[in-house]
C-alpha cells in the first residue's frame, strides 16, 4: 500500500506544533514551539496571549518543518488539526491555518480530538494492541477507557471531581511552586518522603477516582503547620501527595486488570510523563503479565505528531471535515 | 492580477475580489456565530462564482485590526498562510485606515465602536495616520463612526498600491486595547 503522509497541527493550549507523520506511526519531523516561559510570568497560561503567539509563529513553524523534512505540502495526503477540546482562541488559529492549507492544496482535512491524540501518541512508539485499557491522565482528564478497536471508547471509570493534573497544579500553588505546577511537584517529590498522612479514599465498588479531598487534605496540612508555627517540609508533602494520588490510580487499574481480563494497558495524556506513575504502572503490569505501552516523553506533552497518529485511522476511513469546521473548547471524545 | 481583500475585524465578514485595481466582486456576511465556520467557504464561493482560480490570486490584502481580537486573528492567519505558501504579495491596512480612505476631509477622525468603548484614529488627507490609534471609553462628536461611513474598496486599493509588500511571517494583528494581564 502507498505510504500516507499527514501534516498535523496542534495549537490547543500553549504549544504551537506542526509535524509530518508517516502511516500514523512514524514522525518524520516535528517542531514544538512552547510558550511556557512567557506564561510562567503570569503563573499560568493566559488564553489571549497564547492565541496571539500561535498567530505570530505558526507560519514560521511550518517553514521550519518543510525545510528540515525536505518535504512539500504537495507531498502530503491530508492535513490534520486539533479542533477540540482546548482554549477556543488557540484552537481557532490552528483550525483556520489547517483549513487554508487544505483549501489551497486540495488536501483532505481531518479534525482530530486532542484526547484521541494523546491515546494515539502510543502508536508513535509501539502499536496499539486491542482490546486495551487506556489510562487517560491530564490537566482535564482522569479516565479509564476500554477500547475494543480503533476509535471505540468505553469509559469504565473517571474522576468524580478534579482531574489528576488539575490536582497537581493546585497542590503546586499551595507549595508556592512555579508554573508549570505538575512537573514541579514531581521534581520536588523526588527529594522527599511520604511522611505526611493524607486522607485516602476507600472505594472498591467501581473504577472512579477522586482528587478533591486529597487536595483539601494537602491544603489543611500546609495551613495547620503554619498556624502551629511548624516548618512545612514541602518536599515531603509533595511526595506524600504524589504517592497517594498515583496509588489511587494504580489500585483502580489493578482492579480493572483483575476483573476485566485485560492484557494490554496504555497510558495517555500529559501526566503520563510522570516518572513515578510510569514506574508504578510498570511494576503492576509486570506482576500481572500485562503489556504496558507508554508514549515517549516527547509525545506525552502536547505535540502535533500525536495528532498525525490519531488522524491516520480517520484517513483510512475517509472521515474528513469540510471548510466550515469550527473549533470547540469543550467537545469531548467520550 | 487578482487581489483578495479579507476584512474580519468585526461581526461582518467583508471579502473583496479585485482584478488589477478594479473591484469585481464583494461578499459581505454578518455572523452571530464564529467567523471560522464562514470565512473559508465564503472565500471559495467568491472565487468560484467569479471563475477565478485560487492559484491566480497574486496578492492578499488583510485588515489587521483593531477590532475583534479573534476575528482579526482568523483573517490574519488565513492571509499570512496563503501569502507564505503561495509566495504571493501581502499587504495590511488597519480597520481605521480603511474608513479614512473613504473620506474626503483634510483631517479624518474615525471611530470603531465595540461593546465597551471606541477604537479611534486621526488621518491626514493622504490617509497617513496623524497619531497613534487609541482605545477610549467615550469619544467626541467630531469622530465619524464606522457605521456612518460607506467604504469604497477601490480607494483602499489605490492607497495601498505604492506600499511595499510585507514579509508574511511578520504580518500580525494590531490589538490596541489592553487585556487583563497588561493592565
Amino acid at each position: 500500500m502507498k505510504d500516507v503522509y499527514i501534516l498535523a497541527i496542534e495549537t490547543s493550549c500553549d504549544e504551537t506544533s506542526i509535524a509530518i507523520v508517516k502511516n500514523g506511526h512514524e514522525c518524520i519531523y516535528m517542531n514544538v514551539l512552547t510558550q511556557m516561559d512567557i506564561h510562567a510570568n503570569f503563573g499560568g497560561v493566559v488564553p489571549e496571549i497564547a492565541s496571539r503567539m500561535h498567530t505570530e509563529n505558526i507560519t514560521m513553524v511550518l517553514d521550519d518543518v518543510l525545510t528540515n523534512s525536505h518535504m512539500r505540502i504537495e507531498d502530503m495526503d491530508a492535513i490534520a488539526v486539533t479542533y477540540a477540546p482546548g482554549l477556543l482562541g488557540s484552537l481557532l488559529v490552528g483550525v483556520e491555518f489547517a483549513k487554508t492549507l487544505s483549501y489551497l492544496y486540495a488536501k483532505p482535512l481531518i479534525a482530530v480530538n486532542h484526547i484521541a491524540g494523546h491515546i494515539y501518541a502510543n502508536n508513535l512508539t509501539s502499536n496499539l494492541r486491542f482490546p486495551l485499557l487506556a489510562l487517560v491522565v491530564s490537566g482535564g482528564h482522569t479516565d479509564l477507557v476500554m477500547m475494543q478497536k480503533d476509535y471505540d471508547f468505553k469509559v469504565i471509570g473517571k474522576t468524580l471531581d478534579d482531574a489528576i493534573g488539575e490536582a497537581f497544579d493546585k497542590v503546586a500553588r499551595v507549595l508556592d511552586l512555579k508554573y508549570p505546577g505538575g512537573p514541579n511537584v514531581e521534581k520536588l517529590a523526588q527529594e522527599g518522603l511520604p511522611t505526611y498522612k493524607l486522607g485516602i479514599i476507600h472505594n472498591n465498588d467501581n473504577y472512579n477516582v477522586s482528587y478533591s479531598g486529597l487536595k483539601s487534605s494537602v491544603i489543611n496540612i500546609a495551613h495547620n503547620e503554619k498556624q502551629r508555627g511548624n516548618p512545612l517540609n514541602k518536599a515531603d508533602l509533595a511526595c506524600s501527595f504524589q504517592t497517594v494520588a498515583i496509588n489511587q490510580l494504580i489500585s483502580k487499574v489493578k482492579q480493572a486488570i483483575e476483573n476485566e481480563q485485560i492484557k494490554n494497558v496504555i497510558i495517555a495524556g500529559g501526566v503520563s510523563a510522570n516518572k513515578h506513575l510510569r514506574r508504578e504502572m510498570e511494576k503492576l503490569c509486570d506482576e500481572y503479565n500485562v503489556n504496558l505501552a507508554v508514549p515517549e516523553f516527547k509525545y506525552c506533552t502536547d505535540n502535533a505528531a500525536m495528532i498525525g497518529a490519531a488522524a491516520y485511522p480517520m484517513y483510512l476511513r475517509k472521515e474528513f471535515a469540510s471548510l466550515d469546521l469550527n473549533a470547540s473548547s469543550t467537545l469531548e471524545l467520550f | 492580477m487578482y487581489t483578495l481583500l479579507i476584512d474580519t475585524h468585526d461581526k461582518i465578514i467583508n471579502l473583496v475580489l479585485y482584478k488589477d485595481d478594479e473591484v469585481i466582486d464583494l461578499l459581505t456576511k454578518q455572523t452571530e456565530k464564529s467567523h471560522s465556520i464562514f470565512i473559508m467557504p465564503l472565500i471559495d464561493q467568491l472565487l468560484t462564482s467569479n471563475k477565478v482560480n485560487k492559484h491566480d490570486i497574486g496578492q492578499i490584502i488583510v485588515v489587521n485590526g483593531p477590532g475583534s481580537f479573534t476575528g482579526v486573528r482568523l483573517g490574519i492567519t488565513i492571509a499570512k498562510t496563503w501569502a507564505y505558501t503561495q509566495k504571493i504579495k501581502i499587504k495590511t491596512i488597519s480597520s481605521l485606515q480603511v474608513l479614512a480612505c473613504s473620506l474626503k476631509q483634510k483631517v479624518k477622525k474615525v471611530a470603531i465602536p465595540d461593546p465597551k468603548g471606541f477604537y479611534i484614529g486621526s488621518f491626514a488627507e493622504n490617509n497617513k495616520p496623524l497619531e497613534e490609534y487609541q482605545y477610549v471609553t467615550s469619544c467626541s462628536d467630531d469622530y465619524i463612526l464606522e457605521q456612518d461611513i460607506k467604504v469604497d474598496y477601490k480607494l483602499v486599493y489605490e492607497f495601498l498600491k505604492d506600499m511595499p509588500a510585507l514579509n508574511p511571517h511578520a504580518v500580525n494583528p494590531i490589538y490596541i486595547k489592553k487585556i487583563g494581564v497588561e493592565q
